[in-house]
């Protein structure tokens, strides 16, 4: 019975979600205001971690919801809708940071020493803003390909073919993103400094 | 969440799990650039037919109403009797028969040369014959003052062909002739619009006070036809019907009450970020239409009262959605004792559903219209008005669906919400068209609902527009 209702809430959604892709398929501003208020949310806090400021990421997710509903006639139904919506957003952004030239304010790990992060305790509830907050705090570069290795799933290939870098620069800015990542998440008192016999072992505060 | 005793390769699932459910919700303008983007700016068709109808109105009724050549000539048959006889008398000088110079144009006043020219047409001799009173078609009463004996002005020798005896008035239409120059013996002859006086001697322009109390006034009496004060009008009027939403009372007083228990309510989107309730809704305007037959009654030369009935369609579209299930549609009413929610059932859900659906809102009303028509512009044929009425409006059946106070669900208006009175106020612009006795008339007009659609408990106030293009053909009563 309770798989029965399962089945059934799921095939509605699959539903809605096909009416408004055939909607957007026509042009039709109702469907793509659903999809807009369907996705957007989600969306907005990918942009927001690539941007250096939340008009940015404004900028970005507008950008990437025109492409969006320009180009949804080329989706095919083979994949998620949402791995599709969220590919054109993490591509738009990528595109909107070369456009603006912002990689060039990368930093060395070596300068993160110099990054103030106040020291405080966080309650669990704000652990999720509180990291995603660190992340923007890394530099530009840095930042990009964490959040396209960790957080996208992308290889350091794909991410050195869409910014244009080596491969091994890719793996080497990460390493150096991830080190720069823990050490203000320590300061931040979200994670515990790891033992000496550990390399990555860290305990969070709850 | 803990992560004590983690590992390197956990550091990515950390971030993951962190990152998975953080939402941002974006400002309103994102979405309306989009559209902008996509569709381009949302036009107001109404406001550039309304402009476009004005501009080319005003433009045509400009060009019609201009002045001819037309209007100045001399084409009053009496007159023109007069003064043919008294060309013919005095030896007047006859000039070209179609010259048309500018002083003659403007300056009817003056019968120049160019006026006996015309007046010897043929087509005025015949029509001198039409005011013989024996003839019985058009009744006259013409006269001329007989001049006082120790008067030193002379008589004119116009030999008119009606007895002096019997009369005494000369018909004349106004804007003639006033004075009339002679060669023969220098005379003049001044006719006022009622006089008709004789120059002296001296050839002095002639106006003395003394002459002119001894004239006694010579007036005019020619019966015209009296033109009854009330007409009627039929009219058509198809529209579009929009509505403006505002929730300013559920945001000043119901969510912050429901609010305080929102997570065991199952509180809807709209609650979690400042969106109103445009914001929410998906609304389209639809055809409307008013019929109504009205009653005018000449207050003045152009402005009339106007009175009547009329019959209103109004509807707009809403888009939502079936759901197979029947959910719990909540309706919070603001009353004198506070806050009061009422659960209804509902199949249209305004977020999800198996399928789309589109509401139609109809309403239909019976309206007493009260208002003033105001003749701006008057032509031969046409014309331009403006109309204002206020009409107190009674819904006699709708076909209404209601938005949950929740912004969740549709469920049906007719449950004692929907308020039976109204007020709505009309203002349009008309171009007619006389045609016989009929004038028809076409014009834009625009219709507001000054109440709420639903009574005071209900927080979401609606008021219905309608944009529309009447139709109307009026005829006076005889």
């Amino acid at each position: 019975m309770y798989i029965c209702l399962i089945f059934r809430v799921n095939y509605l959604l699959l539903m809605t979600e096909q009416a408004i892709l055939i909607g957007c398929l026509q042009n039709d501003a109702s469907a793509q205001r659903e999809l807009f208020n369907r996705y957007s949310p989600k969306m907005l806090s990918v942009c927001y971690r690539f941007s250096q400021s939340r008009e940015d990421a404004e900028d970005m997710l507008q950008e990437g919801f025109i492409k969006i509903f320009t180009q949804i006639h080329t989706f095919e139904n083979r994949g998620a809708f949402e791995g599709w919506i969220r590919r054109i957003v993490v591509h738009t952004c990528i595109n909107f940071l070369k456009k603006n030239k912002k990689f060039n304010t990368s930093i060395d790990l070596e300068h993160a020493g110099f990054l103030e992060v106040k020291e405080e305790t966080i309650p669990s509830i704000m652990q999720a803003k509180q990291i995603i907050e660190s992340i923007r705090l890394l530099p530009l570069g840095y930042k990009t390909v964490l959040n396209l290795y960790a957080l996208e799933g992308y290889s350091h290939k794909e991410i050195a073919e869409m910014l244009d870098i080596e491969e091994s620069t890719s793996r080497s800015q990460y390493t150096r993103a991830k080190s720069m990542l823990e050490m203000i998440l320590i300061k931040k008192r979200i994670i515990d400094r790891p033992r000496e016999n550990f390399d990555w072992v860290a305990a969070f505060k709850k | 969440m803990d992560y004590k005793n983690y590992q390197d390769e956990d550091f990515e699932q950390l971030l993951q799990d962190e990152v998975k459910q953080h939402r941002m919700y974006p400002s309103d303008n994102v979405w309306s650039n989009i559209r902008t983007e996509i569709h381009g700016n949302q036009t107001w068709p109404a406001l550039t037919f309304i402009a476009l109808l004005i501009i080319s109105g005003l433009t045509i009724s400009t060009l019609l109403l201009s002045p001819s050549t037309e209007q100045f000539k001399i084409t009053t048959p009496i007159a023109s009797t007069i003064v043919k006889k008294a060309s013919n008398s005095l030896n007047s000088v006859a000039t070209k028969e179609n010259d048309e110079s500018y002083f003659g144009v403007i300056e009817p006043q003056n019968i120049t040369q160019q006026t006996f020219s015309i007046i010897e047409h043929d087509q005025l001799l015949e029509s001198s014959n039409a005011y013989n009173p024996s003839n019985g078609k058009q009744e006259l009463t013409v006269g001329i003052e007989k001049m006082p004996e120790n008067s030193n002005k002379v008589k004119t020798s116009l030999p008119i062909s009606i007895n002096l005896e019997n009369t005494k008035a000369i018909v004349l239409q106004p804007s003639n002739i006033q004075t009339i120059s002679v060669n023969d013996e220098s005379e003049k002859i001044n006719e006022d619009v009622n006089l008709l006086k004789v120059i002296p001697t001296n050839k002095k322009p002639i106006l003395e006070d003394e002459y002119l109390k001894n004239i006694v006034p010579n007036t005019i009496s020619i019966p015209w036809k009296k033109v009854s004060k009330i007409g009627f009008q039929f009219y058509v009027t198809p529209s579009r019907s929009y509505r403006t939403l505002s929730d300013a009372d559920l945001k000043d007083f119901i969510q912050p009450i429901t609010g305080q228990n929102a997570n065991s309510q199952n509180v809807p989107l709209g609650l979690n970020y400042s969106a109103t309730v445009n914001d929410i809704v998906r609304h389209s305007p639809g055809m409307g239409l008013e019929i109504g037959f009205a009653a005018l009654y000449n207050i003045s030369n152009r402005i009339k009262f106007k009175t009547g009935l009329q019959v209103n369609v109004r509807q707009y579209h809403i888009e939502t959605f079936k759901t197979a299930t029947r959910d719990i549609s909540t309706l919070s009413l603001i009353n004198n004792f506070g806050i009061q929610t009422f659960n209804l059932f509902s199949t249209y859900n305004n977020n999800a559903g198996y399928k789309s659906e589109q509401l139609n809102n109809q309403t239909y009303q019976v309206s007493i219209p009260v208002g003033i028509q105001w003749e701006v512009l008057r032509g031969n044929r046409f014309g331009l008005n403006a109309e204002a009425s206020l009409q107190p409006t009674y819904s006699i059946n709708n076909s209404t669906f209601l938005l949950s106070t929740d912004y969740k669900n549709y469920t049906d208006g007719n449950n004692g919400l929907l308020r039976k009175w109204n007020i709505n106020t009309t203002a349009g612009i008309n171009f007619s068209y006389k045609s016989g006795a009929n004038l028809w008339q076409i014009g834009p007009q625009v219709r507001f609902q000054h109440l709420p659609s639903y009574n005071n408990q209900y927080p979401i106030k609606e008021h219905l527009l309608d944009y529309g293009i009447r139709i109307g053909i009026t005829r006076q009563w005889k």
